[in-house]
């Protein structure tokens, strides 16, 4: 957006965290609704490396001041992936050899949903705060 | 947040468990049944739950499943099965229903195990739900955004 | 946080000292500059009733990237319309002026 930048790298990672995290809340999502599914093996999404490699590969990008982070919606497919967890016996000890723990799944849905919150209030008072110095403080 | 897919996924698992509810609810009713429609004692049924995408269009959701193993998933009751299990024999030569030797075929119903199974699906159940109203109060927060402080 | 461990690299103080919204802005044609932020406003006022198109009519879309496009269509649109009252003022005090 040449001269004519009004977000700036902080904002970016903001929307992008945001993005992030929506996408997570549906595979956890999908991994409680999948709790008694035949075989089914719980999913979840790395935010951490999600961001990393997001910032990484847009240094130059973010040091000129450009817009750089990824727009438009995320192909939440490429992110996703099975994780292990220490105590999952990967369903052996049940008939239908299903491996959710809906505690555990429960868990992360809640701290995911926390830290979503979280970014949510960030960038509405990022918004705000834009919109009240354009007003030039006066509301 | 595409709202009708992530409310589509939870309200399957909400869907599908109250399907398991009510297939547990009847075998809890018929475990004295000694006449079912196609002849022979009730045979104990359960569900089958399958993961399926949850796109909301209808052509997504005839695609194979094994193409796109990393979508998310909402599930389904794609039918239910009858145990193969044998009937339980009593005896009790009394009962109408008793063959020439005397022996009463039962189901072969556990009703401790059914009641953990409909345990099961409660705690599935509320753990679906809270996951939908999580997922509202997350709305609104998005909603939010464009509100004035 | 082995996210914040990237900014650092990004942060450099030459970025701080330039002002945030002139990244290689071109020289001197303010015309050409005004042209090009209004096209740009006038894009995300686009995107913004494309994404409402999209989720009232055919209730598909995401909700969040919806609020965010109209979020930003509506801060950008402010800005714009400060620098037209701006630039209004600034001429109508050289008009103003005697000669």
């Amino acid at each position: 957006m040449a001269g004519f930048q009004l977000f700036n790298f902080t904002h970016q990672l903001l929307e992008l965290s945001t993005r992030v995290r929506s996408a997570r809340h549906e595979v956890l999502s999908a991994n409680i609704a999948n709790a008694d599914t035949p075989g089914y093996r719980p999913k979840d999404l790395d935010f951490q490396s999600v961001m990393q490699s997001a910032v990484e590969s847009n240094t130059d990008a973010i040091a000129r001041g450009s817009e750089a982070l990824p727009r438009g919606p995320l192909d939440v497919r490429s992110m996703v992936y099975e994780p292990e967890y220490p105590d999952n016996r990967h369903g052996e000890d049940r008939l239908d050899k299903n491996s959710v723990s809906i505690d555990r799944q429960m868990s992360l849905l809640t701290e995911n949903s926390l830290a979503y919150e979280a970014s949510l209030t960030l960038l509405s008072r990022a918004l705000a705060g834009l919109r009240y110095v354009i007003g030039e403080g006066r509301r | 947040m595409d709202l009708f897919k992530i409310f589509s996924i939870s309200g399957s698992g909400m869907a599908a468990q109250r399907s398991r509810m009510s297939v547990v609810a009847g075998n809890l009713a018929n475990t004295e049944t000694t006449r079912s429609p196609d002849g022979g004692p009730y045979r104990r049924r359960d569900v089958i739950f399958q993961a399926v995408p949850a796109e909301g269009e209808f052509s997504e959701r005839l695609a194979d499943l094994s193409d796109r193993p990393n979508d998310v998933q909402g599930v389904e009751v794609v039918g239910i099965k009858q145990s193969i299990r044998p009937p339980r024999k009593i005896f009790d030569p009394a009962h109408p229903d008793a063959n020439p030797e005397g022996y009463v075929s039962l189901p072969d119903i556990n009703p401790i195990e059914e009641m953990v199974d409909m345990l099961s699906a409660a705690r599935s159940y509320e753990a679906n739900l809270s996951a939908y109203n999580t997922t509202k109060s997350l709305i609104r927060k998005i909603l939010d955004i464009g509100r004035n402080p | 946080m082995s996210v914040i461990k990237n900014v650092d690299l990004v942060y450099r103080p030459e970025t701080l000292s330039r002002p945030q919204g002139v990244e290689q802005a071109p020289k001197g044609d303010f015309e050409n500059q005004l042209k090009s932020a209004l096209g740009e406003v006038d894009q995300l006022q686009r995107n913004a009733e494309q994404a409402i198109q999209q989720m009232v009519g055919e209730g598909k879309g995401d909700l969040q990237e919806t609020m965010i496009a109209l979020e930003k269509a509506d801060v950008s649109f402010r800005l714009m319309m400060q620098i037209r009252n701006k630039v209004l003022d600034a001429y109508q005090e050289i008009m103003r002026m005697q000669v």
